[in-house]
């Protein structure tokens, strides 16, 4: 007796069982392609924004920048001059629109005289310009203002050519530029960080930007450490020198927790597909159990039984993981608009160009299908091990020994459930933990489905008796006959329905703080800014637009913000800080803010902050360690580094970096900054904002400026929230879609192994009619249980990522919102799933001929 | 118990095929028959010959290709599925080689499947249920699951079922065919007594010419034909 | 029982799948990457420059010094050029060259609120020919003429500039200049003093280039510079002392159609006299008959010595392993001077001092023998490319 013969039995029963074997492949197919789609979209998006932050920053290994007033010109001509570094270039950069679409572009103002060993991009490219000659591009660029260059896929998104003519506009400026030339990039880092960039000479970017003197950042090469030295003895107050990768990975880690939850939902689809291979494994076992008891009967030892359902497994998963692989590198494509979508509202600018499908995506999608596949498959395996050759001729219940695998599989819930609790315990704020209770937890809650089914079965068995006579009373009893296959096909669809109850309630209630925060903050009438994505553009407004705004009738009073970046010396690992300057008692712009904590009364909140203090939001503070015992913090000035102190955390769900309140005159004093980034106003009781809204947009109609109601910017507020939750919520359905495939499977195994008992019923006089409600009723217990096994295990999931989750990700806590309907419509969805899952089943046993269904085998 | 003489069951020129790999198998080729009431009639035949199908045929389980059934006046193959499965549940009692009980299903629940599929569970029927049990000794096993029973006893609950909601027809298809000798005999006298106490008519599909013996008719079949003979002396 | 057997099939058949697999995600990488790479270009040189708009070389230039030192930005292009030779007490001889070219981009400046904005593009090439160790060290820079990075002054003194590297006078009158250069490796600090007043190139600093009008340039040399400093190869100094010879040259366009380059040579003899003769060489490998030389005697008169008595005889070659360009290497030169023939033999003192920059020369020092001895420099261009609308 062979191995050989063993896996050829095998090989014959896939070949028959051809729906098992699709519904295998697609679990492994669904669940790896959704962990590598989601990577591959995450992936792709942190490389993109990585490469083109890489690429912009060329070879540099360093980079002196400055806080909003930026690094001025003098320092780079002292280090070219005095301390004869030529590895230096200076950059001006900002965000800019293109007239026409609007299209955020990244405007970058060089000297290519010093780029020569700076950024690759440009010596690999091509130039091309109007007349072809490729030195003219660049020299244009050079003698005539307003001419840039861009690649020639951003030209054919314009719509230019080399000669025309084409419109860029910021807050203060809109000036026609001539394209000089366009540059053709020949590799993908080329590719990507010439995706949204425009390159002029950094004479017209100051033009155009309206900084003359200022520098947006000095890219420098530093390999020895003597001349790293002098470069910092030479820095004036108010530039840091840092490395540039440093830079990159601040900047890329901003947007971590959010993929990181994604990566987790994703994961969870993986684990209901296992699930589902468990079911189908368990059920090809028990259909084998005869051939495999004569296997055993005629000498096959118990390594080889394993070994033989293993290898099935294992085909099987090498199969699908592959097609996983290579699906969810398509899904990946779809997936990774809506990630960066959702990454530019919230974090940064991004644009992929081209998908990343790393070793590590491929290995990790790799290993967790073939973890998955032989996972869900060894206690099957094992099972099959257990049958002795007696027991499988004899025909013994196979269903016995489930009955213990519940008690096991409630105590195994038990462990799983103190664990992950345990681990909540822990003292750590890492995210990568928090995910893992939350597993933990959820693992055990279903550990314990199968017992709670076999309890709600009996006990719903007077009672469905009583109301659908005896297929009433057969249906509770065939879910607990079936129990190896019902408890898992419940146990799946209660947990892809706790996730949809926990991530409803955890959406809703989020929604509902942010609805109550917002009510709080906005109470001014009209705000006036600019379009920026993401936390790292800054906007410039002139703020002589002040005394404009004030002149607009019905206006009483006009407040105005700076929105900028600056370094804060102590948290080189975190990125900059977001400094907003408030020209307003905060308490007037908004009298009903929540502070977590105050050192000062309410009413003394401006007090302090115009002597210097500062206040800060509550994910800012938690990023920072920041109590009400330690509470300061050092930002780097003009004038050097300056120690604030922390005077109150307030609530904020605007960002989840968080923001540092400071007052305007504090700031001005310490920064050399014209500007300010927006403007809120405030209107007499007796004028409609919306005439106000129309007036202040006449008067800024040119400077690209948006004038917005407190609604408008309210139902934005929301659509960039529910932008950021649609990724969250379409996983949400993908996990739903594999526990529908789950349950369908495992009512399929339910049915066909009922073959012979409904059979009989039919030859006794079960009509067609009668055998479908029997179906149903099946079904619709399974469904009704599984959705009301949900509640509780989504509640508590909820719950987990309000109070754990969402706190180590973004540093936001919130109310604990439970919306009712939400609850009634998860127990429907698992319902008609069940429903939905039961028709093909039911029509196909019906179709069975009782004759057939009954003939002894 | 009457006297009516015309026949209760009437196959006529019935032909049933099977399609194995697109080659017609012929299982009964224009097989006729006729029964009367209260008639203990054997199907003898070997395996395969084709005895479960005419069982089937009769039942309304399966449809033949060609020629009617009539039972007692109603044109079984002029029915529907849900009309034949309504004439099955009311006036057949079927019973089974491998004794086909409903796992799910206590033994009292089992004898009352049928009329509780017709939704005609009364009273009366209770007590004849009971009865019934009591009649084939299992009164104290009634909340028992089938596979707690033996061989033999799940056999008499089926027997029990067959007869509860009091079918004209009871058809039995090799009931003793996986019981030994003794339990055989039980079962196999419990049948007879409990069919001819009511008068009802018996087709029994068997390989076992002692069995065989006591029926009233034995038919043979063989190579899709049928062939009948009267048995000399019905032995009580 | 054998562990030798396995399922073939089944391997065979999950083998086929991940080999089918792999084959589609490879289709779908390699589909995703760029089918042909484009070469780097990024030559901010062009060959054809637009010359309207600028002053041109047509009428006698009214010269005054030290003005003239200091940038003339109505012409297009102008340079400071210092070649010289220089030796150590033992005797250990080199050789550098130090030129800032000025390019304007444009005739006129616009007005621009960045301090970034410029119309001239400066150019610097830096060499030192290190004739015992037999190496010859270059570097060449850019900058633009803005933000203090790279530019040409009169007021307060004359001083031109690119990022470090210097040129400035020491005086009001700019008798005496230093310079200061730091690459790579190697370095100088020089003080020059001049010997000889301005002498003017071609008729009376009007150097006619072609026959065209207003293909000059306006030309005037410091033949003989004292000089002596600081040579500095990797961390090692040397004192030094010697001659040097600045040239100097302003114009637009100064290279007819057909002229492909130029030999020049800047000769300073022991006897006190400094010799500068050269040809403009054409597609046609005949000589610009226009372009001249000059004497100019131990103390200080000039000579303009028009290119019939001039004949340069290359008397070898050399090719660089670098561009591949054949240069001639090694010259008799014959002037006829009132009828007295001087008969001069030069001779590389490295045969390597190819520079290679955004243009391919050859500038080096020279020996010279023959009639009188001395030292010098040699220019060689158009031998790699034409030199023509180039600098």
């Amino acid at each position: 007796m062979a191995i050989t013969v063993v896996s050829r039995l095998a090989y014959r029963a896939l070949q028959r069982r051809l729906l098992q074997s699709a519904l295998f492949l697609f679990s492994i197919v669904a669940g790896v392609a959704l962990v590598v789609g989601v990577d591959v979209a995450a992936e792709s998006a942190r490389r993109a924004f990585a490469l083109s932050t890489a690429s912009l920053q060329g070879n540099a290994t360093h980079e002196i920048v400055g806080g909003p007033s930026g690094v001025p010109t003098s320092l780079y001509r002292r280090l070219r001059t005095n301390l004869g570094i030529r590895t230096a270039a200076p950059v001006v950069q900002s965000t800019v629109r293109e007239g026409a679409s609007g299209l955020a572009l990244t405007l970058m103002g060089i000297d290519p005289f010093a780029e020569t060993q700076m950024r690759q991009f440009l010596a690999d490219a091509a130039v091309s310009g109007a007349t072809g000659v490729s030195g003219q591009a660049l020299l244009r660029l050079l003698a005539e203002p307003n001419t840039v260059l861009v690649s020639e896929s951003v030209a054919a998104r314009l719509g230019v050519e080399p000669g025309d003519t084409f419109e860029l506009f910021t807050t203060q400026n809109r000036e026609t530029f001539t394209l000089a030339g366009t540059i053709r990039p020949w590799n993908d880092l080329s590719r990507q960080a010439l995706a949204a960039l425009v390159i002029a000479d950094i004479a017209t970017a100051q033009e155009f930007l309206d900084t003359p003197h200022v520098l947006t950042r000095i890219d420098l090469i530093l390999t020895d450490a003597q001349t790293l030295l002098e470069v910092r003895e030479a820095l004036p107050p108010g530039v840091a020198l840092r490395p540039a990768e440093s830079n990159r990975q601040t900047l890329a880690q901003l947007s971590d927790s959010f993929t990181l939850n994604l990566q987790a939902l994703s994961l969870l689809a993986l684990v209901v597909g296992m699930f589902l291979i468990y079911n189908i494994m368990s059920f090809s076992v028990v259909q084998r159990r005869v051939q495999i008891g004569m296997l055993r009967a005629i000498g096959a030892t118990r390594r080889q039984i394993l070994a033989s359902i293993l290898l099935e497994a294992l085909v099987f998963g090498v199969v699908g993981t592959f097609l996983g692989v290579a699906a969810g590198y398509f899904l990946g494509g779809f997936l990774v608009g809506a990630v960066t979508r959702t990454i530019t509202d919230l974090y940064y600018r991004v644009e992929v160009q081209v998908l990343t499908l790393s070793t590590f995506t491929v290995a990790k999608g790799v290993a967790t299908g073939l973890i998955a596949s032989l996972g869900a498959a060894l206690l099957p395996a094992i099972g099959a091990t257990r049958v002795t050759a007696a027991s499988a001729l004899r025909s013994v219940d196979a269903e016995q020994t489930t009955r213990t695998h519940v008690d096991l599989a409630a105590a195994a819930g038990l462990v799983v459930l103190a664990a992950g609790f345990g681990l909540t315990q822990l003292q750590t704020r890492s995210l990568f933990f928090g995910l893992g209770a939350l597993f933990l937890i959820l693992m055990g809650c279903i550990l314990f489905t199968p017992a709670a089914l076999l309890l709600a079965m009996r006990s719903v068995q007077p009672v469905s008796g009583l109301l659908f006579g005896t297929l009433g009373r057969i249906a509770p009893r065939a879910i607990v006959r079936s129990l190896s296959r019902t408890g898992v096909a419940v146990a799946a669809l209660a947990l892809a329905v706790s996730v949809i109850v926990g991530v409803s309630v955890m959406i809703a209630s989020f929604r509902g703080t942010v609805t109550e925060w917002l009510d709080g903050a906005l109470t001014a009438d009209v705000f006036i800014s600019a379009p920026a994505s993401g936390l790292l553009e800054t906007i410039n407004i002139d703020p002589s637009l002040t005394t404009l705004l004030q002149e607009v009738p019905g206006v009483t009073h006009v407040a105005t913000a700076r929105d900028v970046p600056v370094l804060a010396p102590d948290y080189p690992q975190l990125p900059p800080v977001n400094l907003v300057a408030i020209s307003t008692n905060p308490q007037q712009v908004s009298p009903s803010r929540r502070f977590v904590w105050l050192a000062v009364e309410q009413d003394e909140v401006w007090e302090a902050m115009q002597a210097g203090a500062i206040i800060v939001t509550e994910s800012f503070a938690y990023r920072r360690r920041i109590t009400a015992e330690d509470y300061a913090l050092t930002l780097l000035t003009d004038q050097g580094p300056r120690t604030f102190p922390i005077v109150g955390v307030f609530y904020h769900y605007g960002t989840d970096q968080g923001i540092v309140l400071m007052a305007d005159s504090v700031y001005r004093d310490l920064y050399a900054d014209p500007w300010v980034s927006s403007f809120v106003l405030f209107v007499t009781p007796e004028t409609s904002s919306e005439s106000v809204v129309e007036n202040v947009r006449r008067l800024v109609a040119d400077q690209g400026l948006v004038v917005q109601g407190t609604r408008a910017l309210r139902t934005e507020v929301f659509a960039i929230f529910d932008r950021a939750f649609n990724i969250t919520a379409a996983l949400r359905s993908l996990v739903a879609i594999v526990a529908f495939i789950g349950i369908l499977s495992a009512l399929m195994a339910l049915q066909l192994d009922q073959k012979r008992t409904l059979g009989t019923m039919r030859a006794l006089g079960l009509t067609a009619g009668q055998l479908w409600r029997l179906t149903f009723l099946v079904t619709g217990l399974m469904g009704l249980a599984a959705g009301l096994f949900a509640l509780p295990i989504g509640l508590l999931l909820a719950k987990l990522l309000i109070d754990v989750i969402n706190v180590r990700a973004f540093g936001w806590t919130f109310a604990y919102i439970v919306p009712a309907g939400s609850l009634l419509q998860a127990v429907l969805i698992a319902m008609v799933a069940a429903l939905l899952a039961g028709i093909y089943p039911a029509w196909r046993v019906s179709r069975l001929a009782p004759a057939e269904a009954i003939r002894n085998e | 118990m009457s006297n009516d003489q015309s026949p209760f069951v009437t196959l006529s020129d019935i032909s049933k095929y099977y399609y194995d790999h697109g080659e017609q198998r012929v299982v009964l080729n224009k097989v006729s028959l006729e029964v009367k009431r209260g008639e203990f009639v054997a199907v003898l035949g070997s395996s395969g010959s084709g005895k479960t199908t005419l069982l089937h045929l009769i039942g309304g389980i399966d449809t033949p290709d060609d020629g009617s059934i009539v039972i007692d006046g109603s044109e079984l193959t002029s029915f529907n599925d849900s009309a034949r499965t309504r004439f099955r549940r009311r006036h057949v009692g079927m019973i089974f080689q491998l004794f086909n009980l409903i796992p799910t299903l206590t033994v009292w629940e089992n004898v009352l499947l049928p009329a509780e599929l017709e939704g005609a569970v009364t009273a009366k029927l209770r007590n004849q249920a009971a009865a019934l049990l009591e009649r084939v000794g299992l009164s104290d096993r009634r909340n028992t699951f089938p596979d707690r029973l033996s061989g033999g006893e799940q056999q008499r609950v089926a027997i029990a079922r067959a007869l509860a909601h009091q079918p004209l027809l009871v058809l039995a298809d090799e009931p003793t065919g996986n019981l030994d000798a003794e339990n055989s005999a039980r079962v196999l006298s419990l049948l007879l007594e409990l069919t001819r106490e009511a008068g009802r008519t018996l087709m029994m599909a068997t390989h076992d010419h002692e069995i065989a013996r006591q029926a009233s008719h034995i038919c043979r079949l063989h190579g899709g034909a049928m062939t009948t003979q009267p048995v000399a002396a019905p032995v009580p | 029982m054998s562990r030798r057997y396995v399922n073939y099939k089944v391997l065979l058949f999950g083998l086929v799948v991940i080999g089918v697999s792999i084959l589609l995600i490879g289709v779908l990488w390699v589909s995703t990457r760029p089918s042909q790479p484009i070469g780097a270009d990024t030559a901010i040189l062009p060959s054809a420059f637009n010359t309207d708009g600028f002053a041109r070389a047509i009428d006698p230039w009214l010269w005054e010094f030290p003005r003239d030192h200091g940038p003339h930005p109505a012409f297009q292009s102008e340079w400071w050029y210092y070649t010289g030779n220089l030796t150590t007490a033992s005797g250990r001889r080199f050789g550098f060259q130090f030129t800032i070219f000025r390019r304007a981009l444009l005739p006129e400046r616009r007005n621009s609120k960045s301090e970034w904005y410029s119309n001239q593009i400066y150019m610097a090439h830096f060499t030192v020919s290190d004739i015992a160790a037999g190496t010859f060290y270059q570097e060449e820079r850019f900058s633009r003429g803005a933000a203090d990075l790279a530019g040409a002054e009169i007021s307060p003194r004359f001083r031109v500039w690119l990022d470090d590297w210097s040129v400035q006078a020491s005086d009001d009158s700019a008798a005496t200049m230093s310079i200061h250069a730091k690459a790579d490796g190697y370095a100088i600090e020089l003080v020059l003093t001049q010997v000889k007043g301005p002498a003017l190139q071609g008729v009376g600093g009007l150097s006619q280039k072609g026959p065209e009008i207003g293909n000059a340039s306006y030309y005037y040399s410091l033949t003989r510079l004292a000089t002596e400093g600081t040579v500095i190869i990797g961390g090692e100094e040397f004192s030094v002392d010697g001659t040097s010879w600045m040239d100097r040259e302003f114009g637009t366009s100064a290279l007819s159609e057909g002229a492909v380059g130029w030999d020049w040579f800047a000769l300073q003899l022991s006897d006190g006299r400094d010799l500068m003769v050269g040809q403009i060489r054409s597609e046609d490998d005949s000589t610009e008959p226009a372009f001249g030389g000059l004497l100019v005697s131990a103390d200080g008169q000039t000579r303009y010595l028009p290119a019939d008595v001039i004949t340069i005889t290359p008397r070898g070659t050399w090719q660089s392993k670098h561009s591949g360009a054949t240069y001639p290497a090694g010259w008799e030169i014959a002037v006829t001077i009132d009828s007295t023939p001087l008969r001069l033999l030069l001779e590389p003192l490295l045969a390597d001092q190819e520079v290679r920059g955004s243009v391919t020369y050859w500038e080096g020092a020279v020996r010279v023998s023959g009639d009188a001895t001395g030292y010098g420099y040699a220019e060689l261009t158009g031998y790699a490319q034409p030199i023509r609308g180039m600098f």
